[in-house]
């Protein structure tokens, strides 16, 4: 089981990471790629109102367009939406409601980004929480978190999200300190966000394992400060460069599940949009309306491409083990710390349990 | 780091995956034994598809009409429907009893006779006390209707609660065939509830438990085999079938494979094709295959009524639609022709509770405009404002399956264009209508469907009749109370089924008041395609209006 | 050896036991998710959802019902509530695709995976269009990485099925009736399966073995004039192959049962996956029980597996317990 759970080591300096993610071409292209998809999805009511007058969800079933001078039906009689007209309006084609496409591509970015990072932000704080928890109290409270995160690892990632999707859709959650309601964005956000926590929370804990029985850790102890106060002085700013390079993959897999979610049905609730929403709806009128696939999909795609390419090349560069790491940092004059040594699996990090 | 190196043998590794596919195939052979190739002796076969499985092919369970169009040629009861297309197709004529029954005692007491000589398929002997068991059977697997029976059947609500052991109301005697039942009260459906296939006859030792997979024996045109659930099942002919020779009910020619096909598109590619020979009628056909079918397939291919409504409840108990004002509103700013595309063409736009080609349905034009029209949103908006309810919040309430959320987004943005502030809760379509129908949850406005139980109007009107209002189950989702409608369908649903066409006219001013007062907002009828393979005689096949296609009329060119 | 199976078996029932509690405490709090409404149909009155809600014993505590359900399932009696049929017939029924899914993929990802990744590895210790190739393989992984699988299903359906007529539109053939039609139904299928896994494993196994290549005793057996081919094979290969022998195991115990729920779905495969699916959308509880604890089961089995292969592959890992 340990097998996929991966692997983290000694940190750099963080002035020399970044001037190393600097001196990236990939890093920075995809970096770009990615701030342009996020300020396109910002842009969406600005696109809406001035470009293709019209809202996400608004329908235009029986209304007509004028392509080329000739009337033209969003929706046929025998309910074949159009498709991209190229045009302001209906620039990507209609769907099966006769909304625009474009206008949903880009709000449904907005949903599918945001649940991501969410989510990723979701995953980040529990994990934290409990890797510090768990490695630096260690005993029975390590044993209860490890057992824990086993638990969710175990349970089949869709299976559990769709469950939980599917029954919280109806009547939201009541939390206690705040109730999430069935179309809350936040639901799936938490959802995705629970799912991953041990994927980051293992090899956390195994890294404040380690730093626990560090000298400085112990030096501090004996200087007779407090152990909690140890542990989010001196642990967790050490954390820093491993979550910084899970970042972009958690936030990579988190938008691979939504789509996954949402394509059963479970994730965003109607009529909101989301890109595996509207993946999941352009199935269903398959043949007839590819673009309703294909709009979307492309759009995810570059995004997850974007966030994977950013997460890989970080983890190049943070990862002490790596080849690549050395050879640009030497060849930039840059010293990095030492390096500890490796642990016996090597290779770039497992993914997390793949929506399939 | 250790040198301490083997020479590397490939042994464990591919051992290890090895066993893995023999496991695995080995896993195979015990699952995968279940579709054995047909045979090429005995009668030719055609294959029917279904969109979804039958809910259960036990007679006395089955309750969707995926389920009855499979056992209602399998389990005749005492009467069915005419196997004849359109209108002619909801006359009820005697299958089992040797004719009509004689209704005496104030139209309470229905006394009919067996017929003589009749055999089950398991050619076990038809016995008169085999009827009583089977509605026994039915109310004690608490068939999904049973209420149909348990109301109307004196003794029946004491069966089911267990406070006697069989229905005081049934009275049989083998000897004879005679079989006489007391009803409660004057029931003018009552012969369309024998007609269920849930009254239909099965042997008296059939266990009182559900047979979903093993049917029990049953009298008709044909018996169920090799059932693989959620898969396919087998109807071949019932062997001692040609000796009953019940007028009426055709003699099949062919026996049926049927395979549960749940994507439409292969569905009706498989019916193009020839591989299969009949396209589900309750599944639309996709808008590709729909013009192919206008296209390639026009000797084949139409579209049929089937006595269905679909519509928006409008919660009467509850603002904004506890005012009438904005409920005119609602269907004044309707787009009926947008629906009918979202249906692919399958909805037949209209304003009243009851479909067109049933006794009752109006003639005259609709309350609240057009229903070809657009809808007149200005006019809806300025109904709105004199309301007093513009800007309230409403949450439209709908099932996760298409067409239907489509709808509901149409009609969340219609309310949002008239001046409401409109929310959409679309939900798991297997929870949806135990959500809706409970009275607990408030929904203020959701889609409903109907699909008659019997071409009989009181099937439908208990859709906005106040004596239907339940806590739990509710009919009445409007929870509508309007005295002329629960007066009015209370002395209508007395009537026998053979005075229906005199009390047409009354029933055609009960829809006028009703949509008057727009309890619910219909959209209009759903259709259903009738699709055939090539080989098939397409116009001999029999599209009956209460149960589709009927099997036995399907025959080779 | 004794220890450590005995620590697995209990490890294994602990973690079925925790994952029938959890499935069966989310679906019990679904509001309006009563089974009873929905097996009582449509048009059922209170006292008809009171008599259902009595037959399958929904009124009594909650912890009766689960162990109720347990019973029936380790019996084999257990009964699913849409089409009230045989949960474990059913499963027995759908494993055939789900079978031919994951030992098809399985296979095609571990080969193909395997190969690119000893390709790129190769291809980026060489010249200066070698690397190239070696960097177009990275992007071309890179995507599949990135690729869900319902998407690129979906596409393959689209131009190969719909527009070409090359592929079938899905569905499954049983091998035994048609071999030939099982291919063509099983092959699309296995593509959107495996890109993902390949992506993952070409860049797992290239690392590995670049990584490998300048340990030092490498190094030394090279310096001990061992042919390049046989350095590669008998020391590189055989300790890089370690960590995907472990992943191969856990995904392909996944997909095996039931994991490839998208996949499954878009081809209508009608496996264990999509049955788990279908089970969720209209809350049936029994169907969704077995099959996590089933999928959960084969996890842990093949992981026990995997351990051991690769204690036996590798000398330095060891069985724990």
């Amino acid at each position: 089981m340990d097998a996929r759970a991966p692997s983290l080591s000694a940190p750099i300096p963080r002035r020399s990471a970044w001037r190393l993610l600097l001196a990236e071409p990939t890093a920075i292209g995809a970096g770009c790629v990615l701030v342009l998809i996020v300020v396109l999805c910002l842009l969406a009511p600005v696109y809406a109102k001035d470009i293709a007058h019209t809202g996400p969800d608004a329908t235009h079933v029986t209304e007509t367009i004028s392509l080329g001078g000739h009337p033209h039906d969003v929706v046929s009689p025998t309910g074949v939406p159009t498709g991209p007209t190229w045009h302001s309006r209906f620039l990507l084609g209609a769907d099966k409601t006769g909304r625009d496409v474009a206008v949903r591509l880009l709000y449904g970015g907005r949903n599918s980004l945001e649940i991501a990072a969410l989510a990723t932000l979701i995953t980040m704080v529990l994990a934290i929480a409990l890797a510090l928890l768990a490695g630096w109290f260690g005993g029975f409270l390590d044993t209860l978190i490890c057992r824990l995160m086993d638990l969710i690892w175990s349970y089949p990632v869709l299976l559990l999200g769709v469950a939980l999707g599917v029954t919280l859709a109806i009547d939201g959650i009541d939390l206690g300190f705040v109730t999430l309601h069935g179309g809350s964005l936040l639901l799936p956000a938490l959802i995705i966000g629970v799912v991953y926590i041990p994927y980051m929370g293992r090899p956390l804990r195994a890294r404040v394992l380690e730093l626990r029985r560090s000298e400085f850790v112990d030096a501090a102890l004996q200087q007779g400060l407090n152990g909690g106060r140890v542990a989010l002085s001196e642990i967790l700013p050490n954390l820093t460069s491993n979550v910084v390079v899970f970042a972009p993959l958690l936030l990579a897999n988190a938008i691979l599940l939504e789509a996954g979610l949402s394509f059963l049905g479970a994730g965003v609730q109607a009529p909101a949009p989301s890109w595996g929403t509207m993946i999941s709806e352009g199935t269903q009128l398959m043949p007839e309306a590819i673009h309703l696939v294909l709009a979307p999909g492309l759009m995810l795609l570059a995004a997850v491409v974007a966030a994977n390419l950013l997460g890989d090349t970080l983890r190049d560069l943070l990862d002490p083990r790596s080849r690549r790491r050395r050879v640009r940092a030497s060849a930039r004059g840059l010293t990095l710390a030492p390096l500890e040594l490796p642990p016996p699996e090597a290779g770039p990090m497992p993914p997390a349990e793949p929506a399939r | 780091m250790s040198s301490r190196m083997r020479s590397l043998s490939p042994a464990p590794l591919s051992i290890a995956a090895i066993a893995a596919i023999v496991a695995a195939l080995g896993l195979g052979g015990c699952g995968g034994s279940g579709g054995g190739a047909s045979t090429a002796s005995g009668p030719a076969s055609a294959t029917v598809l279904d969109g979804s499985a039958p809910d259960s092919l036990d007679p006395q369970v089955g309750i969707t009409t995926t389920s009855m169009e499979a056992t209602w040629n399998v389990y005749l009861g005492l009467y069915t429907y005419a196997r004849a297309n359109g209108s002619a197709g909801t006359h009820l004529i005697p299958a089992l009893a040797a004719e009509l029954p004689q209704v005496s005692d104030k139209d309470t007491l229905y006394t009919t006779t067996l017929r003589k000589g009749l055999h089950f398929s398991n050619g076990a002997p038809v016995k008169a006390s085999d009827f009583t068991y089977a509605i026994e059977r039915a109310i004690r697997l608490n068939w999904g209707d049973k209420s149909f029976l348990t109301e109307h059947i004196v003794g029946a609500e004491a069966f089911d609660e267990h406070k006697a052991s069989t229905i005081s109301g049934i009275q049989t005697d083998d000897g004879s065939g005679k079989i006489s039942i007391k009803l409660t009260s004057p029931y003018g459906a009552f012969l369309n509830v024998l007609a269920f296939p849930a009254a239909g006859l099965v042997p008296s030792n059939t266990p009182m438990k559900a047979q979903p997979n093993d049917p029990p024996p049953g009298v008709g045109p044909y018996e169920i085999e090799h059932v693989v659930p959620g898969k396919s099942f087998e109807e071949a002919i019932n062997p001692h079938w040609a000796k009953e020779a019940i007028p009426g009910i055709p003699t099949p020619q062919l026996t049926i494979d049927v395979k549960v096909q749940s994507n439409v598109g292969t569905q009706a590619d498989e019916v193009f094709d020839g591989e299969a020979d009949l396209y589900d009628w309750n599944t639309p056909l996709p808008p590709a295959a729909l013009q192919q079918a206008k296209r390639e397939a026009e000797d084949r291919y139409s579209v049929e009524s089937v006595a269905q409504v679909s519509f928006f409840f409008l919660n009467v108990s509850k603002p904004p639609f506890n005012n009438l004002q904005a409920r005119q509103a609602v269907v004044e700013a309707l787009n009926r022709p947008a629906y009918e595309r979202l249906a692919s063409g399958y909805l037949k736009p209209g304003c009243y509770l009851l479909p067109p080609g049933l006794i009752g349905h109006p003639s005259s034009p609709c309350p609240y405009g057009d229903p070809e029209s657009t809808g007149d949103v200005a006019k809806a908006k300025e109904l709105v404002q004199q309301s007093g309810t513009a800007g309230e919040e409403v949450t439209v309430w709908g099932p996760a399956e298409t067409p239907h959320r489509e709808f509901v987004d149409n009609f969340a943005q219609m309310l949002d264009a008239i001046g409401y502030k409109a929310k959409e809760k679309v939900i798991s379509p297997s929870t949806y209508y135990g959500a809706v129908t409970n009275v607990k949850t408030g929904a203020q406005v959701g889609f409903a469907e109907y699909t008659q139980d019997f071409p009989n109007p009181v099937d439908f009107y208990q859709l906005i009749d106040g004596d239907f209002i339940q806590p739990e189950g509710n009919h009445d989702l409007s929870l509508a109370r309007d005295p002329v409608i629960d007066n009015g369908v209370k002395e209508l649903a007395q009537l026998p089924a053979s005075e229906l066409p005199q009390a047409a006219s009354k029933w055609e001013a009960l829809e006028r008041h009703a949509a008057q007062q727009a309890y619910v907002a219909v959209i209009g009828y759903q259709e259903a395609p009738k699709l055939t393979s090539e080989r098939i005689d397409f116009g001999g096949l029999v599209f009956s209006p209460v149960y589709g296609p009927d099997w036995t009329t399907l025959k080779l060119k | 050896m004794i220890r450590f199976a005995l620590w697995r078996i209990a490890a294994t029932v602990a973690v079925l036991f925790a994952i029938s509690v959890l499935t069966f405490l989310i679906f019990q709090v679904i509001p309006n998710g009563d089974p009873a409404v929905r097996l009582a149909g449509r048009l059922a009155n209170t006292q008809e959802i009171h008599d259902v809600r009595r037959q399958w014993g929904f009124d009594k505590p909650i912890y009766v019902q689960y162990l109720r359900t347990m019973e029936q399932i380790f019996t084999g009696k257990v009964i699913s509530y849409t089409q009230q049929v045989n949960v474990l017939e059913q499963i027995g029924q759908d494993l055939p695709a789900t079978i031919s899914l994951t030992v098809g993929a399985g296979l095609i990802w571990l080969v193909v995976g395997i190969a690119l990744g000893l390709a790129g590895a190769l291809l980026a210790e060489g010249g200066r269009l070698q690397r190239l190739l070696d960097r177009l393989l990275g992007a071309l992984a890179m995507l599949g990485i990135s690729m869900p699988s319902f998407l690129l299903g979906d596409v393959l359906l689209f131009y190969l099925g719909f527009k070409l007529h090359v592929f079938p539109l899905g569905g499954y053939v049983p091998l035994t009736q048609d071999p030939w039609a099982w291919l063509t139904h099983m092959i699309l299928p296995w593509i959107s399966l495996s890109i993902l896994t390949i992506g993952f494993y070409s860049r797992l196994l290239r690392a590995g073995i670049l990584d490998t290549l300048s340990e030092p005793y490498v190094r030394t057996a090279r310096a001990k004039g061992l042919s390049e081919r046989r350095v590669l094979i008998a020391h590189v290969l055989r300790n890089s192959l370690v960590p995907i022998v472990a992943l191969w195991g856990l995904d392909f115990a996944a997909v095996l049962g039931g994991g490839a729920l998208l996949t499954e779905t878009v081809f209508n495969l009608g496996g264990v996956g999509q049955y788990a699916a279908e089970s969720i959308q209209h809350l049936d509880i029994p169907p969704i029980l077995v099959i996590t604890m089933l999928t959960a089961f084969i996890v842990v089995l093949f992981s026990t597996i995997t351990d051991v292969v690769q204690a036996l592959l590798d000398p330095r890992v060891r069985l724990r317990s």
